[in-house]
């Protein structure tokens, strides 16, 4: 189950996870989080992973992120990539939305014009500015998802990661921000996304390839039409329920 | 693109000068707290009076400006003790530790970064001690050799620093206070001379005073503001902390190093 190889096995891959497993310690047990994934991805892809709760979409994109160490298996992917967590607790509260901006700017390199400039061009597809001088504890939770997928492509990284950006945000930003992935990184030159989601209709209009992940193996691994030629499926949940393996079909994608 | 060091730095001095703005009764009371107890302990000097002599030749006879030194730089080294595990665990409960890692930033550059507002508002702090210890007790200290104090100073925060980063790991490993710099700061209120001359506790205590860096460093600031020392009269002191540092530095920084190998194999960095 978990030795699928994604659909760029091209010659020079730009990330490639091989047989990476990780499991953490819980009451003196090893829970596996991921078994023996290999993945192998190139230029310009943007990668859905689906799956549900606890099926290690969060674990793999922190191996990528570097924030988690495998415990066997070889992870070769870009360096510094920008990483917007799951987790709304990722600013610092009592800064405003334009401090907490500057404050990351600053670390990813960003001086104070560059940085302006970078957020007037993602401005139209994130609308933060009217909210710059909201403290960031104050902010809902649409302006906290997006200013987070703002940070991680303040400096446009050659690898982006982001743990179910669209979870909180209604249609309308969603296609927004899946708009600007599109936009930023679909077909470009030694970069790609990685993102998480439950969403299957968004994962399927969105990505070149969506990986089915299943008690941290991957359960199915290929493009949107691939996988539902594969599994004859007639929609994405029901290619999804026919790759997981159950009926469980995320809540976001039931009928 | 790459951040340099004084980006960084101001970065991180920008950031906690808004959280500081955000909490500025919090100076108001400190200033409050200082005047207090530089206050407190000019009466308690005025109630010795000359009767601490004896014990306090070598640092001019005078308890008041003993004990302010005293107490002014155990807050300081309570501050080298404890800011980096500080600032690791205020990344904690922001939540913003995984955030900083990934945007560039080392380990080790994150904490001393995210603790220098805490190195200046502990000199801030020694200032208000000694200036109004001057200005409203009339503490003087003609003789000070700015130079020697320096370099006690210097090798005074080589030593607490090199402690905190150990401290730091034990807050990364366990996200709980660390024992061990507890343990210090209290034994150096009791054994390094805050409050009185190491020369009047017993024997035994007077040698197990010597394990602490906190004897060491208030007695050569002590001797180069009150005593006019120079390099060569404190040179014991700078040597027995900078031993302090080279045995408590590689072991801070391998334990820092362990304790993040271990969060990132636990998947803990982002625990709180």
């Amino acid at each position: 189950m978990g030795l699928l190889t994604g659909p760029s096995d091209g010659p020079s891959p730009l990330l490639t996870l091989t047989l990476v497993s990780k499991s953490y310690p819980c009451a003196g047990l090893r829970v596996p989080a991921l078994d023996r994934v290999n993945l192998s991805l190139g230029s310009g892809e943007i990668l859905a992973l689906v799956g549900p709760n606890g099926s290690g979409k969060t674990t793999l994109l922190k191996v990528l992120a570097g924030l988690v160490l495998p415990d066997s298996g070889s992870v070769r992917c870009p360096d510094e990539p920008g990483f917007s967590p799951g987790e709304e607790r990722s600013f610092y509260g009592p800064l405003s939305i334009i401090e907490n901006l500057r404050f990351f700017g600053r670390l990813a390199g960003l001086g104070e014009a560059d940085l302006k400039r970078r957020l007037l061009e993602l401005e139209p597809d994130l609308e933060l500015s009217a909210f710059w001088s909201l403290p960031y504890q104050q902010a809902a939770s649409g302006v906290k998802a997006r200013l987070s997928v703002a940070r991680a492509l303040l400096r446009r990284p050659d690898l982006l990661l982001l743990d179910e950006p669209t979870r909180s945000l209604d249609l309308e930003s969603s296609a927004r921000v899946r708009g600007l992935l599109k936009k930023e990184y679909l077909g470009a030159d030694g970069r790609l996304v990685v993102w998480s989601t439950h969403r299957l209709e968004e994962a399927w209009e969105t990505a070149t390839s969506i990986a089915v992940l299943d008690r941290g193996s991957l359960a199915g691994l290929g493009s949107p039409a691939e996988l539902q030629e594969r599994t004859g499926a007639a929609t994405p949940a029901q290619a999804y329920a026919g790759l997981h393996g159950s009926k469980a079909v995320p809540r976001e994608a039931a009928p | 693109m790459r951040t340099g060091a004084s980006d960084l730095l101001l970065a991180f001095l920008r950031r906690d000068a808004f959280f500081y703005a955000s909490y500025r009764f919090g100076f108001a009371l400190d200033l409050v707290s200082v005047l207090l107890s530089t206050a407190t302990f000019f009466f308690v000097a005025r109630l010795i009076g000359d009767r601490a002599l004896p014990s306090l030749a070598a640092y001019g006879g005078d308890y008041f400006a003993f004990v302010l030194i005293g107490i002014a730089f155990s807050a300081c080294q309570g501050v080298c003790l404890h800011s980096f595990s500080q600032s690791v665990r205020k990344e904690q409960l922001f939540g913003t530790l995984e955030s900083v890692l990934t945007s560039r930033v080392s380990f080790p550059w994150l904490i001393l970064a995210s603790s220098q507002w805490d190195f200046l508002y502990a000199g801030l702090q020694v200032g208000l001690y000694l200036g109004a210890g001057t200005l409203f007790f009339g503490l003087a200290l003609p003789a000070a050799n700015l130079a020697a104090f320096s370099l006690v100073l210097a090798f005074t925060a080589a030593a607490f620093l090199s402690i905190g980063l150990a401290s730091a790991a034990v807050i990364l490993r366990f996200r709980r206070g660390d024992p061990a710099a507890w343990l210090i700061a209290a034994a150096s209120d009791l054994l390094a001379g805050v409050y009185f001359p190491v020369s009047i506790l017993p024997e035994p205590l007077r040698l197990l005073s010597k394990l602490v860096p906190m004897t060491h460093s208030l007695e050569g600031l002590r001797m180069t503001l009150l005593g006019s020392a120079g390099v060569a009269d404190v040179l014991p002191q700078i040597l027995a902390l900078a031993a302090f540092s080279a045995v408590l530095g590689p072991l801070g920084v391998l334990s820092l190093r362990l304790a993040l190998d271990e969060a990132r194999k636990n998947g803990s960095l982002g625990h709180y």
